[in-house]
This record gives structure tokens, C-alpha cells and sequence, in this order.
């Protein structure tokens, strides 16, 4: 006969199964296959052949261009404090309800729903060298045309230029939310203490917003170090200077097959955004507990 | 509070700037989707079409155009001798080029690829519903020996990017003939850790009371989870539907990989696809980015306000 907990526990286990059944075949499986995949050379035609260390050693190899992809997957970091200050400005904006605010509103959230690649494509066209319209408008200036996807020096910036445009409609949204939690009798004291707007800004909006501007930058961050559709869309496929890790990987596992040389790269990436989460679960947890 | 004049200016016209850093790129590609081909190039913010001929004395005579003078055009006209420069107005004028849709909807089956694109993110919304509340609600509300262990798992699973699996989960589907078919992007997208936690702390939310009354009337677990935990939690599932909705039919990386068959793309690969063969083919390119991203637009300006709330609620990037 089985027992009322035994029932309790089995009906629990099968609410249960296909979560864990998802996190065994897609989640744990693929960390420890990666893992072991990583010591293995397997081009997918022949069988796989265990090369010990060969992969690591291959990418931390003189003639490897490993730290400079890595080098450029942190360059896209400096997208996340502008596209937070961006956001953080609309969101101000927004909050002070002018007229026409809803219009607005619909305008800055937007790229939030769009898929990278239109918007890619798009930004690929304003960046074009010799027709582009960012080139126009600065040839007004009397500044020369920039290959901004094609020179190794300014590729980067041209992708992070379309990253920041639509990244920073989330942050909006997030901030325009998080600024309505703060309460107005804050600024009404302040305001009689004779606190001016910019005061108000800083000392009131800005440190109350903590936890949003811990979040923005830690989500930001990572989906930075990942960032993938925006350089092979705007490049073709030719990264060049805009060649970060997760480019690597795609390249040699997808396009050259080197599976084990993949999967090792995927595992230096996965410690390196392991590390960030880690910092950004902790500090969510001390904020609970002091809240 | 009340604002001086100049500084609700000085707001405006701050919103000012930043419409247009929003604005000009969307409606610097509206503009050039309906440019002509020979014509994208001009940098005009209205879409030219230059005639072949010049009408002369009333006569139309054959002309070529060897250079470009800012507002005048250098040209030769047929049979004549000599060059001459005329007012660019004398053979330009204002006229969309339409067929660049057309074009381009002939080029790219789009009609096949949103369907395609529908069919992944439908499937995968409905079944992250489905595993994930199904998840919450054991995690939630139910008693079982290893519950919070396998609980804490999940939380350390939600630190590990998407991107970093994909290489094992490619063998994987190779391994089953998995790869070049729906089922080979929808499956590993049915399961979320982030969309489990969320549910439970939704779940959690939900007075027990109400469950007490119903157990009462001889309601067992399963029938709870549906009576009771599913009817209340409208707006925590609306905002994961919304969440996961919008990053499937986004997603590129995964179907890209998974998808080789021209047939079965979906939208963003598709588009990608346009975009490298066609390279700098703008005014089609930039029609079927239109193309591809107007229902996206549309269903946003309909569901405004509930998808900003779903993305507040999930606040959690694709």
C-alpha cells in the first residue's frame, strides 16, 4: 500500500520531471560533455581523439589570437555604462509626465521588441564608408569618411554604436519603472531644504536607483561578453577587428568544425561570465537580506 | 512641484535629441527601402528617379549623365555634340520605388518564414508554460524528499550563459538527427530555470487559504494546480508568454546554427541570409528589414503598455 507522503512525493517528482529532465539533457549534460569535449580533437567526420591539454595549450599559445578576441569580447563592456546613461536620461525624462509623454514613451521603448538583425542591417547601411549617413553628416563637418566596419581601428565602435541604440531601450524601461518606486515626499523635503533640480538628480534619483543600476550593469555585462548577432550581421560574417570569443567559437566550431577546440573556448568564456553572475547573485542576496 | 519655463524647454529639448538619435536611423532605411537602385546613393532624405530623356525644344532627346554638380547634373544628350549642365530638377523627380518591396518579398519568402518563426516561438512559449509552471508549483507547494536541493541547482544553472552550451547540445541533436529540423530549436528552448523561478516566486505569492478552502471541498493536488494556482496567476504567465515570446521570435544564434535548409528559416536567419547575399543592395535590404519588422512594431503599438510591464515583471534580457 502506498503511504500518503510516498503519494505527496511521487505526484512531486512528476510536477518535477520535465524541468529536471530539460536541466539533465540541456544544462548539466552539456557542461560535463563540453568539459570533456574540451580535452578531445573531434572534427565531426572522423571520431573523436583525445589530445590532452593540445586545445588549452593551442589557445594560450604565442601565435594564438586568443587574448585579443578575448580583449575585445571586454571592449563591448564599455557599451553598458553609455547605454545605461542613456537609458537612465530617458527614463528621467519620461518621468517628469510633459506633455506628448506617451508618444515619446512608445518611441524610446521600441527597440526593445525589434530583433538584432533588421536593426544590424540597418546600422550597417548609416556606417557604410563611403554613403553612410554618420559619414555624411560629419563630412558637413569637415570630418573624413571613417571605414567604421571596415578599419580595424573604428569597427569596434561602429558595432558598439548600434549596440548602445538598441540596448539602451531596455534600461529604459527598467529605469522609467524603477523611478516610480521612489516615493515624491522625498523630493518635496528636499526641495524645501532648497535643493535645486540638479541636487534633487543627484543626491536623491541617482542613489536610490542602486539596485536598478547593479542590475542593468551586471545583465548588461554579460549579454556584452556574448555579444554575437550585431558584429556577424553588420560584418558579414568578416569580423575583423570586431572579432570577440563568441565569434571564435561559432567560427571554429560551426564553420571549421574544430568541436574540441570549441568547446574548450566555451568553457574560458563560461568562468569568465561565471565569475560576473556569481558577484551579481551575492549582491542580490545581501540586498534581500539588509531589505 | 512646479517647473520654470526654460527648464521644461530644456527638457523638451533634451526628448527632442533623443527622438531623433531613436528616429533618423528608422527613418533614414524607411527612406532609402523605396529609393531606385542607380538613386540609393544620393544621400537625399527623398526618394529620386531620374528620367532617360530631356525634353528639348519638345522634343525628347536621349540623355546620359556623366557627373554629379550638387543641385546640377552634367550630361550629353543623344545625337548632340558636347556636354551641357542641366538643373537636376530638369531630369529627377520625386517618385517611391515601390517594387523594391515587391523585390524583395519575391527575393525572401517571408510569408514562409514568419510562419516558421510563429511555429518555433508559439511552441516554445507554450511549452515554457507549461514545464515551468508545472516546476514552480512543485517547488512552491509541494512537500518531497530533495525538493530544496534540486532547487538550489536551478538557481546555480541561471549563471550559465545560453551561447557557452551550445556546442555539446549541437553534438547532441546531431547524435539523434536532430539538426535542420524545428524540433532541433524548439526542444532545448522548452525548458527555463529563469521562468521556473520566476513562477515560484509568483506562486508563493498566492494565499494558501484559498487552497485549505479547496482541499476542504476534496480537491487533490493536480486538481489545485489547475483550480486554483493556473486562474490566479494570469498576469505572471501573460508576462513570461510576453518575455519569451519576443526572445524566441528574436533569436538568432541557435536557429542559425541549427537551421540549414533554405525553406525553414525563420525570420531573423532569413534576413541575415538577404542581408549577405544581397550586400549592398540597400533600398531592398532595407525593404525587407521594413518587411520583417512590422509586425513586431504593430503588436507593439497595439500591446504597448502590457509589454513594457512584461518586461518589467521578467526583467530579464533575451
Amino acid at each position: 500500500m502506498i503511504t500518503r507522503t510516498t503519494r505527496h512525493a511521487l505526484i512531486g517528482y512528476a510536477f518535477l520531471l520535465p524541468n529536471v529532465l530539460g536541466l539533465i539533457l540541456f544544462t548539466l549534460g552539456p557542461i560535463v560533455f563540453s568539459f570533456v569535449l574540451s580535452f578531445f580533437d573531434w572534427n565531426l567526420f572522423a571520431g573523436p581523439v583525445f589530445v590532452d591539454m593540445a586545445n588549452y595549450r593551442a589557445m594560450f599559445a604565442p601565435v594564438s589570437r586568443f587574448w585579443y578576441y578575448l580583449g575585445n569580447s571586454f571592449f563591448f563592456l564599455l557599451t553598458v555604462p553609455v547605454q545605461m546613461g542613456i537609458a537612465l536620461l530617458v527614463a528621467y525624462l519620461l518621468d517628469k509626465n510633459l506633455r506628448g509623454t506617451l508618444v515619446f514613451k512608445v518611441l524610446f521603448f521600441i527597440p526593445v521588441v525589434l530583433s538584432v538583425i533588421p536593426i544590424a542591417m540597418i546600422w550597417g547601411y548609416i556606417l557604410d564608408t563611403q554613403n553612410g549617413l554618420l559619414n555624411g553628416i560629419l563630412g558637413t563637418f569637415g570630418i573624413a569618411r571613417i571605414a567604421w566596419l571596415f578599419d580595424p581601428a573604428w569597427i569596434r565602435i561602429g558595432v558598439s554604436l548600434m549596440a548602445v541604440w538598441q540596448g539602451s531601450a531596455f534600461g529604459s524601461i527598467i529605469y522609467y519603472a524603477a523611478l516610480q518606486g521612489i516615493p515624491a515626499h522625498l523630493y518635496e523635503v528636499a526641495t524645501l531644504d532648497g535643493a535645486g533640480e540638479a541636487r534633487r538628480f543627484w543626491s536623491i534619483t541617482v542613489p536610490l536607483l542602486g539596485p536598478t543600476h547593479f542590475f542593468l550593469g551586471i545583465t548588461g555585462a554579460i549579454g556584452a561578453l556574448q555579444m554575437f548577432a550585431p558584429i556577424y550581421t553588420m560584418t558579414h560574417g568578416m569580423p575583423g577587428g570586431a572579432h570577440n570569443l563568441l565569434i571564435e567559437i561559432y567560427m571554429k566550431g560551426y564553420q571549421e568544425f574544430h568541436m574540441g577546440y570549441a568547446a574548450a573556448l566555451s568553457w574560458v568564456l563560461f568562468l569568465t561570465i561565471f565569475l560576473l553572475s556569481t558577484m551579481y547573485w551575492k549582491n542580490l542576496r545581501s540586498h534581500a537580506e539588509n531589505a | 512641484m512646479k517647473r520654470t519655463i526654460p527648464f521644461t524647454l530644456f527638457l523638451y529639448g533634451l526628448l527632442l535629441v533623443l527622438s531623433g538619435w531613436y528616429v533618423v536611423p528608422f527613418c533614414w532605411a524607411l527612406v532609402t527601402s523605396v529609393k531606385h537602385p542607380g538613386m540609393v546613393f544620393d544621400g537625399r532624405w527623398l526618394p529620386y528617379t531620374r528620367a532617360k530623356s530631356l525634353d528639348v525644344g519638345g522634343r525628347m532627346v536621349e540623355a546620359q549623365v556623366l557627373q554629379e554638380l550638387g543641385d546640377s547634373l552634367v550630361v550629353t544628350l543623344g545625337g548632340m555634340p558636347g556636354q551641357r549642365v542641366v538643373p537636376r530638377a530638369a531630369l529627377e523627380s520625386v517618385s517611391p520605388a515601390w517594387h523594391n518591396y515587391t523585390d524583395a518579398w519575391r527575393i525572401v519568402p517571408f510569408g514562409k518564414y514568419f510562419l516558421n518563426s510563429a511555429l518555433v516561438s508559439l511552441c516554445i512559449t507554450l511549452g515554457q508554460l507549461i514545464t515551468c509552471s508545472l516546476g514552480g508549483y512543485a517547488f512552491s507547494r509541494l512537500q518531497f524528499p530533495g525538493r530544496d536541493a534540486v532547487f538550489l541547482l536551478y538557481l546555480a544553472t541561471l549563471m550559465i550563459p545560453g551561447p557557452i552550451l551550445t556546442v555539446p547540445i549541437y553534438m547532441l541533436l546531431r547524435q539523434y538527427h536532430l539538426l535542420n529540423t524545428y524540433q532541433g530549436v524548439i526542444l532545448p528552448g522548452l525548458f527555463s530555470a529563469y521562468g521556473t523561478f520566476l513562477l515560484k516566486q509568483f506562486f508563493q505569492t498566492i494565499p494558501k487559504d484559498l487552497e485549505d478552502a479547496a482541499r476542504i471541498d476534496g480537491a487533490g493536488v493536480v486538481s489545485l494546480y489547475f483550480r486554483i494556482i493556473l486562474p490566479l496567476s494570469g498576469p505572471a504567465l501573460a508576462a513570461l508568454a510576453t518575455f519569451v515570446f519576443i526572445g524566441s521570435w528574436n533569436d538568432f544564434f541557435w536557429p542559425s546554427i541549427v537551421l540549414t535548409d533554405p525553406g525553414m528559416l525563420t525570420l531573423p536567419v532569413g534576413l541575415a541570409h538577404f542581408n549577405d547575399i544581397y550586400m549592398f543592395e540597400y533600398g531592398r535590404l532595407m525593404a525587407g528589414c521594413m518587411i520583417s519588422i512590422a509586425p513586431a512594431v504593430l503588436m507593439y503599438m497595439v500591446f504597448q503598455r502590457f509589454v513594457t510591464r512584461g518586461v518589467v515583471m521578467t526583467g530579464l534580457k533575451g
